[in-house]
């Protein structure tokens, strides 16, 4: 038996099985690298152990001995250290102070704050930080340092597990030398360390094993000699259930819709690429690599240096009205607080972006609304006693759909779509390719960006995998594969 | 099937429910009143009540629309006092003169309605804190202006707007207008994207709507009510105040709330709203002639609110139990 093991962990989020029997183990001086795609359940399996969601079976065993978990706090005083990736500082707090902030004493009389920064310096003088000011507030450190921060303050309390959850994607070069340094130092002393990362470099350099996920649950466990990089992709990507997809349409023309050229703001670092009308462009790669910036900045939610040009004309996208009104619409990511009005009706909802275009001089026509709500209602097949009833009382897929049918009847030339995919079923999805292959034959244009490499693969007449904020590669014809989409998303070169 | 055919019928749309909920409680109190006090329901009597609640109610309406953009107006007392002595000290006695004049009052209103919207939108500042100090500020005028209650407005002025046509006093109508202008707005643009963006402001940026424009209109329409509600009182009292104005914002709340809008923002509508201000009164009334102390009616009314706003909230929770669940 293992030191540390994770046994027949299930969680399920609605009808989402988010972990199903999986498994995980570890021994004491270990250092696990954790591999997967988005969704493959690796951050359920960190939040399961840490304490914030409880599995819905399955048992968590240190030593031998059960753990219980039931809130952060507990599974801390149980040993487990975890590092987030959303750094959880407060700004408004000093360094030292952040450190000891889950310490039971009060901090805050003047001879405490002195002892703090005492063990604060203490603390640093022992894994070798110079860097830090201890006596600094948060709020001025740069982003890099608040990393270090956050992953000291995991250091400052005794541990028997150390996770860290895209510990080093803050981090500069330098200090993940650092890091790599103190993990290797910590499991000398015999302490568990788990280490995810999309950086599939990192984790080569650094882990002696290897666990990946797949579907919510473990595919292989083995040491990192065993496996070599081809071989890892392989198992991260699995041979899924072939989903439906209705044949290529092929109906890329040679009209540029959109043309964009080095778009660069604190995300992204020049980006450039053209639409074509007729075409849907995919953009792949790991969740959070500026791809949700990208589709912000084309919809003028935020700013960015660079060209863009739609239909030859270049143009600045001031907001989203301005957005709009050239042709371009996009599809958000989280369809509850983004897309829709949710208290409100279906109605309402699938009229929200075309207001104008129902208008009766300064009223809005019922008539004019009615018809066209009826028309989409039809085209995308909602299933919805009438077109009064709230949104939140419709199924997701639905709800998705009628995200859809709002932007549809925008009738945009460019059609940007962020993940809207996920947790819709298979039926709904068949419809919406469906809709999307309509979309482009009609000589729109569509950018689709989603997790699912097999979507993109099926759909996109080429794709670009976006790394760190880049284009870093564009895959045509033959190399759009999903073994490429994910050996580019974790930093490997497309072969 | 049967009951989906019911359904697609008479569908009330969840801002119908609120109104509907708050004029039944409208009609309780009518019923209570009657009993105890028959004359209630003269047609003489309705209009002293509506003469009485017009001020506020026209406050109560601003209100209703910053509340469903999802902002607070504070600033509305302040607003009535500013109108309410301008008025009763610069309104010139003949007619052309007294239209120019309420119509630089309204535009002033507006005017302090858009400097709270943009300063609001352009710096990001909560909509409590900005339109609070603007009350101050706004009662500080006041005072300047008007050190002590007073001022003679035109006696031509008063009687225009107390006027009598037969029974049909010139407050009903304008009520009735109200209504009109409520039922033909509602179908507007701007109106459905003010509940948009009280019901979810980020979707209402993400679908092209302008928010800052939409919060920013809300409150000069506040403003521009609240002065208008100034002008209105200054010929219900014949004279100027310059600060017992300020008591009418905690009420413009309050009815709004009674009248199903929620201080959340999204829900609601002004129909509500002039219920509320109905209901309002007939507490007060009823109070009164139970021979209770005036101050049991402010505890009366306080109870009231928070069993209406805690009941309101209950079916929402129930809402998003189902939406989670």
């Amino acid at each position: 038996m293992a030191d540390f093991e994770m046994r027949q962990i299930s969680k399920k989020f609605g009808n989402v099985h988010a972990l199903e029997k999986a498994n995980f183990s570890a021994n004491k001086g270990d250092i696990m690298g954790l591999l997967g795609e988005n969704g493959a359940g690796k951050s359920t399996l960190v939040k399961v152990l840490c304490g914030v969601e409880k599995e819905d079976e399955g048992e968590v065993l240190l030593f031998g001995k059960k753990m219980l978990r039931r809130t952060p706090k507990e599974a801390m005083a149980e040993g487990v250290r975890v590092v987030h990736q959303e750094l959880s500082l407060v700004s408004n707090a000093t360094v030292s102070e952040n450190l000891f902030m889950t310490e039971e004493e009060k901090p805050y009389r003047r001879k405490t704050i002195k002892e703090l920064n005492k063990k604060a310096e203490a603390l640093f003088k022992k894994f070798g930080v110079e860097d830090i000011d201890c006596t600094q507030y948060v709020r001025e450190l740069p982003l890099a340092k608040c990393q270090k921060v956050e992953i000291l303050k995991a250091l400052a309390f005794e541990f028997d597990i150390l996770v860290l959850d895209e510990a080093t994607s803050a981090l500069t070069e330098k200090d993940v030398e650092w890091l790599f340094e103190l993990i290797r130092k910590l499991s000398k002393e015999g302490k568990i360390i788990i280490f995810i990362s999309h950086r599939l470099q990192e984790i080569n350099s650094i882990c002696e094993q290897i666990t990946i996920f797949r579907n919510g649950t473990s595919v292989c466990e083995a040491k990192k000699d065993e496996l070599d990089t081809d071989q890892m992709v392989t198992l991260m990507l699995g041979r899924k259930i072939a989903g439906y997809y209705p044949e290529k349409a092929h109906s890329r023309k040679e009209e540029v819709l959109l043309h964009v050229e080095n778009l660069r703001n604190g995300e992204l670092t020049g980006v450039s690429f053209e639409l074509h009308a007729g075409e849907i462009l995919g953009i792949g790669g790991l969740s959070g690599q500026g791809q949700s910036e990208l589709f912000e900045v084309l919809y003028g939610a935020k700013g960015a240096e660079g060209k863009i040009e739609i239909k030859g004309k270049e143009c600045r996208l001031r907001s989203t009205a301005s957005a709009l009104k050239r042709g371009i619409a996009l599809i958000p990511e989280d369809r509850g607080k983004q897309g829709l009005v949710l208290p409100m009706s279906v109605k309402e909802n699938i009229t929200l972006a075309s207001l104008g275009k129902i208008r009766k001089g300064i009223f809005l026509s019922a008539l004019k609304e009615s018809q066209s709500v009826k028309k989409m209602i039809e085209k995308l097949q909602i299933k919805t006693d009438t077109p009064e009833v709230q949104v939140v009382t419709l199924s997701g897929g639905n709800q998705q759909k009628v995200v859809l049918a709002k932007q549809l009847l925008a009738e945009p030339d460019i059609l940007l779509m962020y993940d809207i995919t996920r947790g819709v079923d298979v039926g709904t999805k068949r419809e919406m390719f469906n809709l999307m292959q309509e979309h482009c034959q009609e000589g729109k244009a569509i950018l689709f960006f989603s997790t699912d490499t097999e979507e993109l693969v099926h759909m996109c007449d080429s794709i670009y995998v976006m790394f760190e904020g880049r284009f870093k590669a564009h895959l045509q014809g033959d190399s759009m594969t999903e073994e490429n989409i994910i050996r580019v998303s974790v930093g490997e070169a497309a072969v | 099937m049967r009951k989906r055919d019911y359904k697609r019928f008479i569908h009330i749309t969840p801002d119908g429910k609120r109104t509907v909920v708050s004029f039944i409680l409208l009609v309780l109190f009518l019923v209570v009143m009657y009993i105890v006090q028959p004359e209630i329901m003269k047609f003489s009597r309705i209009a002293t009540i509506t003469n009485g609640q017009l001020c506020l109610l026209l406050a109560g309406i601003g209100q209703t629309f910053v509340l469903l953009a999802g902002g607070i107006d504070l600033s509305i007392g302040g607003v009535i006092c500013l109108s309410n002595s301008v008025a009763a000290l610069y309104m010139p006695d003949s007619i052309p003169g007294m239209i120019l004049m309420s119509i630089l009052i309204v535009a002033l209103g507006t005017g302090i309605g858009f400097f709270n919207g943009y300063i609001i939108t352009r710096f990001n500042v909560q909509p409590f804190v900005v339109t609070f100090t603007v009350n101050y500020v706004l009662l500080g005028i006041s005072l300047l202006i008007l050190p002590i209650d007073g001022g003679n407005p035109p006696s031509r002025y008063v009687s225009a707007l107390l006027h009598n046509f037969g029974q049909v006093s010139v407050s009903m109508i304008i009520v009735v207008l109200i209504v009109i202008c409520w039922i033909l707005i509602r179908r507007t643009r701007f109106v459905r994207n003010v509940y948009v963006v009280g019901c979810n402001e980020k979707a209402g940026f993400l679908n092209g709507i302008r928010v800052s424009q939409v919060k920013m209109l809300t409150f000069a329409i506040s403003g521009g009510l609240a002065a208008l509600a100034g002008l209105w009182r200054t010929a219900q009292l014949a004279s100027g105040s310059p600060d017992a104005g300020d008591a009418m914002t905690m009420p413009s709340i309050t009815i709004s709330v009674i009248g199903g809008t929620s201080m959340a923002g999204g829900m609601g509508g002004a129909i509500g709203t002039i219920a509320g201000a109905y209901i309002l009164r007939l507490i007060q009334d009823l109070l009164t002639f139970m021979g209770a102390k005036s101050f049991w009616s402010t505890v009366f009314q306080g109870v009231f609110l928070v069993v209406t706003v805690g009941v309101c909230s209950v079916i929402d929770m129930r809402k998003g139990g189902k939406k989670n669940g």
